[in-house]
């Protein structure tokens, strides 16, 4: 009984004490002339689905749940961003080269079709990233028409 | 730009998939057929493929023989060690020829090439770094490393063109995969051995274009 008051005191003072990890905000340049949606203008639906499934984790800005600013939420998201941004940044879409963009668009195509992304962590938590059949077929059929 | 000497086996293509069927090759063939002409009409500009596939209707165009050149031979090493775990479905070993493939470009003599060159292999390895990378770090998600191989074996394709090749390289075709999209993949010997399908159909394909290095 008492080690279990120990642990649960010890577990407490720790989620408190993580509180003060600086996790740093997903603000970067997001310009007009590099963005993915602005340079390939998709249909607005597909532009809505690729904002909402897409550009929280593979862009310069994120839309935080309230949540999200408490650890160890914001560190486990913190590192999801990072890794999203590394393999594919929408906000800086326009510096890839020619033949990069072309090789995202059919990664970004075949990560869709094959269900990896979105992420299920993150479909469990934004259920308007759950794409439907419908708005899949929607979103696939515009990539593979970009993909020349 | 690079003349490639070209057999253009469209008997070897008719004989690629299921050499014991034929109701299976003649669906085959159309289905290459129509490849082909879906290829043209998008007017595609980076798949040397597409070329070829052009070539059948008359259209061939005119390349600059590949140079023979050792530089880019430790590139080619990983890319082939990579082809042959994929075709033996062996994942860890793809990504380990992966890594393989990131040191080689790292260590490449990129000052040995001019301007031009300079401008085009920057363009081609910028894009193949990323998927030989991303292949190395995806051990046991073999389909995954796949989809990343197929635009590999393109940019390498284009890389070639520019720094040369050390051997004979046979660009080899499988019309099946990625939902009978089909992909190209490069190849030192003139036997198939299916770096998409692996073991399931190792011997699907066929050898669309020798390329030798003059």
């Amino acid at each position: 009984m008492r080690w279990l008051k120990i642990a649960a005191v010890a577990t407490v003072v720790v989620l408190v004490g993580i509180q003060w990890i600086p996790t740093p905000l997903n603000r970067g340049d997001t310009r007009a002339d590099k963005d993915f949606i602005a340079l390939y203008a998709p249909p607005a639906r597909t532009g809505t689905l690729l904002k909402t499934a897409c550009y929280d984790c593979h862009s310069n800005h994120t839309d935080y749940p309230w949540y999200s600013r408490f650890q160890p939420v914001a560190m486990f998201l913190g590192n999801h961003i990072e890794e999203g941004k590394k393999d594919l940044n929408l906000s800086e879409f326009g510096d890839y080269s020619p033949r990069r963009q072309r090789s995202k668009l059919k990664a970004m195509s075949s990560q869709i079709e094959d269900g990896a992304m979105p992420l299920t962590s993150y479909r469990l938590i934004h259920w308007n990233a759950n794409l439907s059949k419908a708005d899949e077929k929607a979103v696939l059929g515009w990539l593979k028409s970009e993909i020349k | 730009m690079k003349r490639i000497l070209l057999t253009l086996a469209v008997a070897g293509v008719l004989s690629s998939c299921g050499n014991n069927d034929t109701s299976k090759q003649a669906a085959d063939q159309t289905e290459t057929a129509h490849n082909a002409t879906e290829h043209e009409e998008h007017g595609d500009h980076d798949g040397h493929g597409d070329h070829v596939a052009s070539s059948v209707s008359g259209n061939t165009s005119v390349n600059g023989p590949v140079r023979k050149s050792d530089q880019a031979s430790a590139i080619l090493d990983g890319y082939l060690a990579m082809k042959d775990a994929l075709a033996s479905d062996n994942s860890a070993k793809a990504a380990a020829s992966g890594e393989m493939m990131v040191k080689a470009f790292a260590s490449f003599d990129r000052a040995s090439l001019d301007p031009k060159q300079q401008a085009s292999y920057d363009d081609t390895v910028d894009d193949a770094r990323e998927h030989a990378e991303h292949i190395g770090t995806n051990s046991g998600k073999i389909d995954h490393q796949r989809e990343h191989f197929d635009v590999l074996s393109k940019d390498m394709t284009d890389l070639i063109a520019v720094v040369g090749s050390d051997r004979t390289l046979y660009q080899d075709y499988c019309p099946m995969y990625n939902n009978k999209k089909g992909a190209n993949w490069l190849s030192t010997s003139k036997e198939i051995k299916n770096p998409y399908m692996g073991s399931k159909m190792s011997t699907c394909g066929s050898m669309k274009t020798e390329i030798v290095p003059q």
